[in-house]
């Protein structure tokens, strides 16, 4: 048993992941999408991290073409004005 | 003798620990590899160089664990699991002093803690691969040789 116990651990983080990542992907309800104004110096961590350099595009994804670039941000918390929430988790789109 | 397998047992735990960290973070960013490639872009330190450490971060913490599965390799794997660690806590004390306002780029759940918690947490996890490391190096088995049969004694 002793000699299984790596192989068991190996195979409980791989779930462990698979079913936080499953269950990420599969969060419904208050996740809405936010375009990027475009501006001088877009690149400044301060500007990017600012929620009112954002628009509120409602439940659909970025089509983001161009180089690479933040141009918004999905799956985030709206703050109530309409901007998103940068304490609540979020992902980032960039310009591929 | 006692203290031996006491010793044995705690290296055990220890490399089981830090293989559920590394696998569940590996495969995390691998799973979530066009979100993870995306925030290293940002990373002023690492953007230009985004796309090849977005892959050879998850690649080498599988390696990490892979290498502390095999108990004649838990060594290496736990010299390596330091290193690991030393460079993402370098990195995180980068971040907390120049941009705090930049999201994590961890794997899984890991990815929801604060900077300074990344921080402590790192540190918990370096701590804890020192101990490995001694205790691994003082539970060596020794194999005694007869030095005139050549028979092990």
């Amino acid at each position: 048993m002793k000699k299984y116990l790596g192989i068991i651990v190996v195979i409980l983080a791989v779930s462990v992941s698979a079913f936080t990542t499953a269950k990420k992907s599969n969060l419904v309800g208050n996740s809405y999408t936010y375009d990027l104004y475009g501006m001088p110096g877009q690149d400044d961590p301060v500007n990017l991290n600012n929620g009112a350099n954002y628009t509120y595009v409602g439940t659909s994804s970025l089509s983001c073409t161009g180089t690479a670039h933040r141009c918004g941000v999905q799956d985030a918390t709206d703050d109530g004005f309409g901007h998103p929430d940068f304490t609540k988790s979020y992902t980032i789109r960039i310009r591929n | 003798m006692k203290d031996t397998r006491i010793s044995k047992l705690i290296v055990e735990i220890i490399a089981l620990v830090l293989i559920f960290l590394f696998v569940y973070t590996g495969v995390s960013k691998i799973l979530e590899h066009n979100s993870f490639r995306s925030v290293l872009r940002e990373s002023p330190a690492i953007k230009s160089k985004a796309n090849f450490f977005a892959w050879i971060i998850p690649l080498t913490e599988i390696i990490t664990a892979l290498l502390l599965l095999v108990p004649a390799f838990r060594m290496k794997g736990l010299m390596l699991s330091l290193i690991l660690l030393i460079m993402f806590t370098s990195y995180i004390s980068y971040m907390v002093l120049f941009i705090p306002n930049l999201t994590c780029s961890c794997g899984g759940v890991i990815k929801e803690m604060s900077w300074r918690q990344h921080l402590g947490f790192n540190l918990f996890f370096i701590i804890i691969s020192i101990v490995g490391i001694l205790l691994q190096q003082r539970t060596k088995d020794f194999i005694a040789i007869n030095r005139q049969s050549r028979k092990p004694v």
